[in-house]
């Protein structure tokens, strides 16, 4: 960017665990300026079945989840990944954060969403928030099933991605032909919006 | 910081402030928030410079920079007039900037910058609209605290409210227009302009019906776009769209059917009609107050009696009686609403009227107001101002008045408030020729025809002109561009109406409808009237010499329109040419001559190929009744560039039309041509548009009435009889089909009082012949029409009833058949029916005699029984009790329906997430369906093992009503060796068949349990049974020892020996004991030496004392000599010589076995002499050779 600023990046998704930690976690590593939010109510984690997840307020520390988690049932948790992930978030920032209230985190270039019901919500977000900047915003969408394996072909796919966008002069003018070479290559399915803030 | 040093500098800025590079510019732009403070009216001359800067990303920061600002500026003004009651002074030039700096931003959207400031520039237009458009909420809009309802017109001298909002509807004309031309535009601002205008749509509803208009229009041409990423421009818009629907603004929610049609356009799919769901649920919960304060309104007229949605319809449909009182309501209810809130159009006259009243100063703006007032919007504010004009004008004013000026006086006097807001371009009630025209309209429209001539002709004494002295009487002056027919329809009105103004005693409104309407009376004054030279004469005069009538009248009224085209601004030109007008000329013109100018009239609209067709040609079909030969160049235009041309819309504008016709006319005629017209509109969209197409299903969907042969044509299209040949409908891969049936899906949705036609279509073709129709139509009865809860009873009845029919009738039909007598069909039918019933009660008509007499005739039956069948087994996947009626009617259904349901029945149980019904089944199972329960059982363990659950029922039935061990076979592997044993004989009974499934199982077992027997247990277990005890055949138990044999890889030697060698131990020993021994020996031949040893543990159990073993025992020592020799030595003697004198060739071999092994010493000497070998020791020894040759013998016997 010819700004003299890097692009900030936001990776989203449900609970702010698996997708868009995976996200946070490669693009930092890439030396990236990324942030991570989850668009839930709450942060929501598979329990022993289905009907029991183990729900949690965002702003717990990850810490705390593994710790809980580790105390109720090591076996599970380390066998279903859980453990590890949380492991490998709380090496990356302290708690989960919500989308909707992160206004005082500043403004993103691009915000990538993993599921079409968090993209609404972002977007839905966007717009009642209140405009002041009047600076646009690009927000993505990403298929990704919420899944250890597919979040890591996810990330990779979204790190490519923003690689491509902080390569541009000006993605106004490119998205459309990223999104589509992206679609093509990948084979999956991209949507993006722009708002403003 | 940049920008504190050009503070510190003091004033001066540098003139060029192009100088700054990028990255300085950039700084600076940083630094310009939304605080304001004095000196940044210096900083304005630097932003607007940056709007030219070289660096795209200057530029799109200066665009925003400024978007901030202008809501900032506002802000400060409206802060300092409530405040202070003035504003500073260095605002009103900071705002004089922004002024400039908006006519600037504007014009970059046409110039080659980048889309990055361009979609920019889109945002500012948006903030624009916000800010320049009065408002009621406080939140969310830009330039907190100001609105300019709070600004008192005269109070700011630079800042008048009525420019503002012209400069509003300019921006919004603007941002529309870069919508317009997205076709080819780059995704960003596509989206951008969506997302913006959907805002606008929000914040400010006055625009909402446009807005909505412009987003709807778009979508179908989505996917035409090229080069953006159209399933993300699609979601926006899908995001707006639902957006207004779940808005609670009055005019959203009374678009709702437009908005829920489009979305399931869109994007069809579960996702959608989940959300219209929930839409529809919250907009119940809150109509349900306001239901209530109409209701007694609607007590006194009650609505015709029509479904829901027809009445919906209808309500917009021309009904004569129901008039008066719908416009007494609303005109309550305008008085209520009118100082709330205005129409657009309401609204827009305010708007012009003030500027009007601006005198010189409001020309300017007035002129471009109006250039860029939107089509419908003009025709809507025409309409509303002629209800308002006077009945007669001055007589002899040489000023033309202003139409405007006419509304100055009644500056509110929009009419009818609801009825804008209903957009009344789209009331059918507008379109009827025969409605009223305005409160004055009150006499017919043949008195005002009269009136026109009366008015008119006197006023001119000159004759009707030929076109030749029309010609003629042309002023060389006549100021002609090249003739351009279509002009915006609405300043075509406009201008019409501009120019007859000064006509004396002169209803304006009349005659606008008369010209229209006649097409043919032509208004010749501005042709005298206009000055400059005409650069084109000689078209008119080739054209005009052309004397036929009709190519006269299209003279005619290009120049009429040229004429108007020239006078653009009517004050002008009437203030320029001081002349008075000459009068009018009227042609009578034949009712031939009156169809062919209305021909004409309609081939040159469409061939102007303007956007405003559509418009003008919605007008004049309201205003002409269409012949057939119009109706059917319409259809044709409608059919070329379907979508582009909105041909949609002009079909419903035209069917509107011709039902309002049917309404008045009860005859038949009217409607015959609404059905024709209707079908024939129907089927050219078929033929014309690919199956992909959704113009067929809107159609249907919003047609004003659907008759019976429209449905008849949908069953044609869903059950793939449309005419074409099986060819072609293999090409388009039964896409018709399915275009049909969602059709019919969407139609059940959309139009309650179809739901039932429509139903039983959808039922019709789910029991097709063809297997395609036949699949897809119970994929959408099942999945999607079942789960409605209007039509789920209907369907299932439907479903049992064909199921019990073909149970009832499929024999008849034999019958029938074999009687090859039809007419004797419906007898035999009463006659056979207690036939079946007696032949179905008798146990003994068995499945195989059926389809013996059946013969020919089954195979043709089974498919037949298929079709009628799939739909109730489809069913039974969604509702698994329906089972049950299967099982009831089992045993009474003929051999081909059982097959049907056998071939049915699996795939349905693969499917079936819980079996509880079939555990009810199963504790209560029907008379004769007992085939089918194994069947099911089959299935159901093929895969997995079978639940606890279904093992309890299937015990349970087992043991109470059905003896049958079959039922227990697909168990057995779940069933533990304590379990098996006590059915094991009952399981032997079986045929052998039915055994050596059941012995697989039992071998199989579970992945949990392992087998329930290994195969030596088997082994044990078959010859443990007795009999006599367990009242089993002996044949059975021995063929079951066959069976075992017969697999050889399970039963092993290994298995064999070890069963043997426990089974030797019993006492008493099993029955077949010794058979089984021969068997092995005879089927392992290795196994010769544990077989001896076997005999010789026999031997000394005393096998001569079991006489049914020891026959099997000296068989086996017989077959097995001359290695069971030393066995047979074992023997007492006694028993040896019974032995030797039963099998007389034994001795030989044996004595010389004797002698060759030299064991004399060892055998006792009573054996000896049994074997001739002590009495005649020299006998023996010459016969060495012979002895050898009988062993050999003994061997190969």
């Amino acid at each position: 960017m010819t700004e003299g600023r890097r692009m900030r990046f936001a990776m989203v998704c449900s609970s702010n665990q698996n997708r868009s930690m995976e996200a946070h976690t490669l693009l930092k590593r890439h030396g990236l300026d990324v942030a991570s939010y989850g668009t839930g109510a709450h942060v929501k984690l598979p329990g022993p079945s289905l009907h029991e997840p183990n729900v949690y307020e965002f702003g717990t520390p990850y810490k705390t989840m593994y710790e809980d988690l580790r105390r109720k049932d090591p076996d599970l948790y380390k066998r279903n990944g859980i453990l590890p992930m949380l492991k490998r978030n709380l090496a990356v920032k302290t708690a989960p954060q919500r989308w909707q209230d992160n206004a005082a985190d500043g403004i993103f270039d691009v915000v990538m969403s993993f599921e079409e019901r968090v993209f609404d919500m972002v977007l839905e977000d966007m717009n009642n928030r209140e405009q002041k900047l009047m600076k646009a915003v690009l927000i993505i969408n990403l298929e990704v099933k919420d899944n250890h394996e597919e979040a890591a072909a996810g990330a990779k796919v979204a790190l490519e991605l923003c690689k491509e966008l902080e390569a541009t002069e000006s993605w106004e003018d490119t998205i459309d032909d990223i999104v589509a070479k992206f679609e093509r290559e990948q084979e999956r399915r991209i949507l993006y919006s722009v708002s403003f803030y | 910081m940049e920008l504190e040093k050009w503070r510190g500098g003091g004033m001066a800025m540098p003139e060029g402030s192009l100088r700054f590079d990028s990255s300085r510019a950039l700084r600076f732009l940083e630094d310009v928030g939304p605080e304001l403070t004095e000196d940044i009216v210096v900083l304005m001359p630097t932003l607007i410079s940056f709007l030219r800067h070289a660096d795209p990303l200057v530029v799109k920061k200066s665009v925003t920079c400024g978007t901030v600002l202008i809501a900032g500026v506002l802000q400060e003004i409206a802060f300092q007039i409530n405040s202070f009651g003035r504003v500073d002074r260095w605002l009103e030039e900071m705002w004089s900037w922004m002024v400039q700096f908006k006519d600037f931003v504007s014009s970059l959207l046409s110039e080659s910058v980048s889309i990055g400031a361009k979609t920019a520039v889109l945002k500012f237009l948006e903030t624009c609209v916000l800010l320049f458009t009065p408002h009621s909420d406080a939140t969310g809009s830009p330039g907190k605290g100001f609105n300019i309802v709070n600004i008192p017109r005269g109070y700011c001298r630079f800042l008048d409210p009525v420019l503002l909002e012209s400069d509003g509807i300019k921006a919004l004309n603007l941002l529309l227009d870069t919508f317009h031309s997205s076709y080819s535009l780059h995704g960003t601002l596509i989206i951008t302009s969506i997302n913006c205008l959907v805002a606008i749509a929000k914040k400010r509803p006055i625009y909402y019906e446009r807005v909505l208009s412009e987003l709807l229009g778009f979508y179908p041409s989505i996917n035409s776009i090229q080069g953006a990423h159209s399933s993300s421009i699609r979601f926006n818009l899908r995001a707006g769209l639902l957006g207004f629907l779940r808005s609670t603004n009055p005019s959203m929610v009374e678009s709702r059917d437009k908005l829920i049609m489009a979305l399931r356009g869109l994007s069809p799919g579960e996702s959608t009609e989940q959300i219209i769901r929930q839409v529809e649920k919250m907009s119940r919960n809150l109509e349900r107050p306001t239901r209530d304060n109409f209701r007694s309104y609607k007590d006194e007229h009650p609505p015709p009696a029509e479904d829901p949605i027809s009445r919906k319809r209808g309500s917009t449909l021309l009904i004569p009686e129901d008039l008066p009182s719908k416009r007494a309501r609303s005109d309550e209810s305008d008085q209520n609403e009118t100082n709330s809130e205005l129409t657009p159009a309401g609204k827009m006259i305010a708007v012009i009227g003030a500027l009007i009243a601006e005198g010189e100063r409001g020309v300017g703006p007035l002129e471009l107001l109006i250039s860029n007032i939107h089509a419908d919007l003009m025709a809507d504010i025409v309409i509303e101002t002629m209800q308002q004009l006077p009945k007669s004008l001055p007589v002899s004013s040489p000023r033309t008045q202003v139409p405007a000026g006419a509304l100055t006086e009644n500056p509110l006097g929009t009419g009818d408030g609801t009825e804008g807001k209903r957009d009344p371009r789209r009331d059918p009630r507008r379109l009827d020729p025969r409605r009223p025209a305005g409160p004055m309209g009150s006499t017919g429209t043949n008195n005002i025809q009269s009136q026109v001539n009366t008015d008119i002709i006197p006023a001119d004494s000159h004759p009707v002109p030929s076109s030749s002295s029309l010609a003629s009487r042309l002023p060389p002056s006549l100021p002609l561009s090249e003739p351009n027919f279509v002009e915006t329809a609405a300043n075509v009105e406009m201008k019409i109406e501009s120019e007859l103004k000064p006509l004396q005693d002169f209803k304006l409104t009349d005659v606008t409808e008369t010209l229209i309407k006649e097409g043919t009376e032509i208004k010749t004054e501005e042709i005298t009237r206009t000055t400059a030279p005409p650069p084109d004469l000689t078209y008119f005069e080739q054209d005009a010499a052309m004397s036929t009538p009709s190519d006269h009248n299209s003279v005619e009224s290009d120049r009429l329109l040229q004429g108007e085209k020239k006078d653009s601004l009517m004050e002008d030109a009437s203030a320029s040419s001081g002349e008075l007008p000459v009068f009018p000329l009227c042609f009578e013109l034949n009712e031939r001559e009156k169809r062919e100018a209305c021909q004409m009239a309609i081939r040159r609209i469409i061939d102007g190929k303007s956007d405003y067709h559509l418009q003008l040609l919605s007008r004049m079909i309201a205003l002409n009744d269409p012949e057939d030969e119009i109706l059917g160049q319409i259809q044709k235009h409608i059919f070329v560039d379907f979508h582009r041309h909105k041909g949609h819309e002009l079909a419903l504008h035209l069917l509107y039309h011709l039902k309002a016709a049917m309404a008045m006319d009860s005859s038949s005629g009217a409607s015959d041509r609404y059905e024709k017209f209707l079908l024939s509109l129907a089927r050219a969209l078929l033929d014309n548009l690919p199956s992909t197409d959704k113009s067929f299903n809107r159609l249907l969907g919003d047609a004003p009435l659907l008759p019976d042969s429209a449905f008849h044509l949908l069953e044609e299209l869903c059950g793939g009889t449309d005419g074409r040949t099986h060819k072609e409908r293999e090409i388009d891969g039964g896409d018709r089909v399915t275009q049909g049936l969602g059709t019919v899906w969407s139609l059940i949705l959309g139009r309650p009082s179809a739901r039932m036609a429509c139903l039983d279509i959808a039922l019709k073709c789910a029991i097709h012949s063809q297997d395609e129709v036949r699949s897809k139509a119970i994929r959408l009865v099942v999945n999607k029409l079942y789960l409605l809860s209007y039509a789920s009873l209907r369907i299932e009845e439907f479903a049992t009833n064909k199921l019990l029919s073909i149970v009832h009738d499929q024999s008849l039909e034999m019958e029938v058949d074999q009687t090859t007598s039809r007419d004797a069909k419906v007898e035999i039918m009463n006659q056979e029916s207690s036939v079946t019933s007696s032949q179905s009660s008798e146990p003994g008509f068995s499945e195989n005699e059926s389809g013996l007499v059946l013969g020919r005739l089954s195979g043709l039956s089974l498919s037949q029984a298929q079709t009628q069948i799939s739909l109730f087994f489809a069913l039974c996947s969604k509702k698994p009790s329906l089972l049950r009626v299967v099982f009831d009617v089992y045993g009474k259904t003929p051999k081909a329906v059982k097959q049907a349901i056998h071939r049915h029945l699996p795939v349905l149980l693969r499917n079936l997430d819980s079996c509880s019904e079939l555990l009810d089944i199963i504790y209560n199972l029907p008379e004769g369906s007992e085939n089918l329960i194994t069947l099911v059982l089959q299935v159901l363990t093929e895969e997995s093992t079978p639940s606890a659950d279904l093992i309890g029922a299937v015990k349970h039935l087992y043991f109470t009503k059905l003896k049958d061990p079959v039922i227990l076979i697909p168990m057995l592997s779940s069933l533990s060796k304590e379990e098996v044993m006590p059915i094991f004989p009952r399981l032997l009974e079986l045929p052998l068949d039915k055994f050596q499934a059941a012995l697989a199982r039992i071998l199989q077992g579970s992945a949990h349990t392992g087998p329930a027997l290994t195969p030596t247990e088997v082994l044990i277990a078959i010859h443990d049974i007795n009999p006599e005890k367990d009242r089993v055949a002996l044949k059975k138990v021995t063929d079951a020892c066959t069976a075992c044999f017969e697999q050889r890889t399970v039963f092993t030697q290994q298995v064999l020996a070890k069963a043997l060698n426990q089974m030797v131990e019993k006492t008493p020993l099993p029955l077949l004991f010794m058979r089984t021994v021969i068997q092995t020996i005879d089927a392992f031949p290795s196994l010769v030496d544990f077989v001896m040893s076997l005999l010789s543990k026999l031997v000394s159990k005393q096998i001569w004392k079991m006489p049914k073993l020891y026959a099997g025992f000296l068989k086996c020592v017989y077959q097995t000599q001359p290695h069971s020799f030393p066995v047979l030595l074992e023997l007492p003697f006694t028993q040896l010589e019974n032995v030797l004198v039963k099998h007389a060739n034994l001795r030989a071999p044996l004595a010389a076995y004797v002698i060759n092994k030299n064991i004399h010493a060892t055998l006792p000497g009573q054996t000896l002499k049994i074997l001739g070998l002590l009495n005649e020791p020299q006998q023996t020894t010459p016969k060495p050779f012979d002895s050898g040759a009988s062993i050999q013998g003994a061997t190969l016997t």
